[in-house]
């Protein structure tokens, strides 16, 4: 499903966030990509949406080598791929069901199949009763609901999070995880960035632990990786 | 089949954001409009008097006229005729000598011996040439002299002169302030919209974040700026109405000898380019404002 090929990314500033990565992930896998700030796990995600690209290397996304795809092409990989944001990056004047809604008026889809979709991704994230809501009215568990119906809605095969928790209290998290762990029950790729230890340790998913631009672990069913912050 | 269903519903929607964007900008819309309007006010207002003052210099000229003076045995509508075909001459007026005799008696009644001079009538023939363009007055009296029944000609050369130097420093002046009013309008609407655009560089960006192609992002803001460009052009149009009856009253009162009012078209004319300048400038400057980050997001890609 996604397949990186020695891939190295370095910044125009020298940063080097990734230095010769290699990885295979399969249809329907829950992956934990751990390391503390700066590891490149955000690199590693952005790379796979097209928010950065490689410096060498190969970036595969559904069998398509899209290392270079041309930037009018963008859109069309994003339209495939859900993505939750930490800030959870929503439109500031649209209601709940505007937001939810956005991707399938990019694609233009049919009123009524927009309805039934919407509907059923409120409903999944129990955001109902917020329908009308802006983001402004939401408490921070809420918006990521919003953030995570947006990102399922087209039903991509692909689900990027980066660090989907990282701006939530403990009962907010379990809330995404629970959402999260139903999408990939469904045999949706997932692929989150977290520094939540408890969040790994618990789930019991394949776990890649990352440090200076490298893999140092990658275990199915893995734990937080120790010496890891 | 369904791309073009897909596409015509695309298209809807940009609009329908449109006109919520517009809706829900708030203040910032507020801001554009007023900025707009202010400005083709100023602008309009501005030429609309430029305008007049060109109207007025150019019925003041069109007054001017060429007498000539016949020779004695010539034929008068034969010569009434030669003249009316030079060109530039829009009106020749026959006055023949026993009627220029008969009102030269009449006005002089009082001061001049008639009867000294009793049938011995000295005054010739004359035409009254009236000719369309106040500029061309020495190349259309020249003509006219060269005609061979005319003994002579007589017209106000100087103050020709003087009608063509105001009209020339009042079209360069003008043309002058009015260029500089028309760039700094469109640079402070153009500004005034990118500060708008850039408010919300943020919702752009997620956009973009969740597959928006570029002209799913850019259709709303420039359908905006036609908004914007549109609203502002009818208020300034209600500005503009008010102005120009406010001013032709006033005119009218204290400077009655003025034919301004014969402009009737003017105002329309005024208020039809300021829609039109309105629109487009609400457009370009929304045109401007979103390419300009959608290119910066693109370099910026390339970096990496």
């Amino acid at each position: 499903m996604i397949k990186l090929e020695n891939v190295k990314k370095i910044y125009p500033n020298g940063v080097v966030a990734l230095n010769n990565i290699n990885l295979d992930v399969k249809k329907g896998e829950f992956i934990f990509l751990v390391g503390s700030t700066g590891s490149g796990k955000s690199s590693l995600i952005k790379l796979l949406y097209r928010e950065e690209v490689v410096t060498s290397g190969n970036v595969y996304i559904s069998g398509i080598n899209v290392t270079h795809i041309k930037p009018s092409k963008v859109p069309y990989l994003r339209q495939k791929i859900g993505v939750i944001f930490q800030d959870f990056k929503l439109l500031p004047r649209k209601t709940v069901w505007e937001n939810v809604a956005f991707t399938l008026q990019i694609l233009g889809t049919a009123k009524e199949e927009q309805e039934r979709r919407v509907k059923a991704a409120l409903e999944l994230t129990n955001l109902v009763d917020c329908t009308d809501k802006f983001v402004s009215d939401l408490s921070g568990g809420e918006r990521q609901r919003v953030s995570v119906a947006r990102a399922i809605i087209n039903t991509p095969p692909i689900l990027l999070a980066d660090e989907p928790t990282g701006n939530l209290d403990p009962e907010n998290t379990w809330e995404i995880m629970k959402l999260l762990s139903k999408i990939s029950s469904r045999g949706t790729t997932i692929i989150m960035s977290t520094h939540n230890r408890n969040i790994v340790d618990t789930m019991k998913k394949r776990v890649i632990g990352m440090e200076k631009g490298n893999i140092i672990q990658d275990q199915e069913e893995g734990v937080y990786p120790v010496g890891i912050s | 089949m369904e791309s073009v269903n897909r596409f015509i519903r695309q298209l809807q929607f940009t609009f329908q954001e449109a006109v919520n964007n517009f809706i829900r900008s708030g203040w910032m819309a507020w801001i554009v409009i007023t900025t707009m309007t202010a400005s083709m006010t100023v602008l309009g207002a501005f030429i609309m008097i430029m305008k007049d003052i060109s109207f007025v210099s150019d019925t003041v000229g069109s007054k001017l006229q060429i007498v000539a003076f016949l020779k004695k045995d010539s034929i008068m509508e034969k010569t009434q005729a030669q003249v009316s075909t030079v060109e530039g001459v829009t009106k020749v007026d026959m006055i023949t000598k026993e009627k220029a005799w008969s009102e030269l008696k009449k006005e002089l009644k009082n001061t001049l011996e008639a009867d000294n001079i009793k049938n011995q009538n000295p005054l010739p023939d004359t035409l009254q040439i009236t000719i369309s363009n106040p500029k061309e007055i020495d190349f259309i009296a020249k003509k006219i002299k060269n005609i061979s029944d005319i003994e002579s000609i007589k017209y106000n050369k100087e103050l020709a002169e003087y009608i063509e130097q105001v009209g020339k420093i009042v079209t360069l002046i003008g043309s002058m302030i009015t260029a500089f009013f028309a760039f700094a309008t469109l640079a402070i609407i153009v500004n005034t919209i990118r500060l708008a655009v850039n408010s919300r560089k943020n919702e752009i960006e997620i956009m973009r974040l969740v597959g928006a192609t570029n002209w799913f992002i850019s259709l709303p803001f420039l359908l905006e700026g036609i908004f914007f460009g549109f609203v502002s052009a009818i208020l300034t149009s209600i500005f503009l109405v008010v102005w120009r009856t406010f001013s032709l009253t006033q005119i009218r009162l204290f400077l009655p000898f003025l034919p301004i009012e014969e402009q009737s078209n003017l105002l329309g004319d005024v208020i039809t380019v300021t829609i039109l300048a309105s629109v487009l400038t609400g457009l370009a400057g929304s045109s401007f404002s979103i390419a300009r980050y959608l290119t910066f997001e693109k370099a910026n890609k390339s970096d990496g």
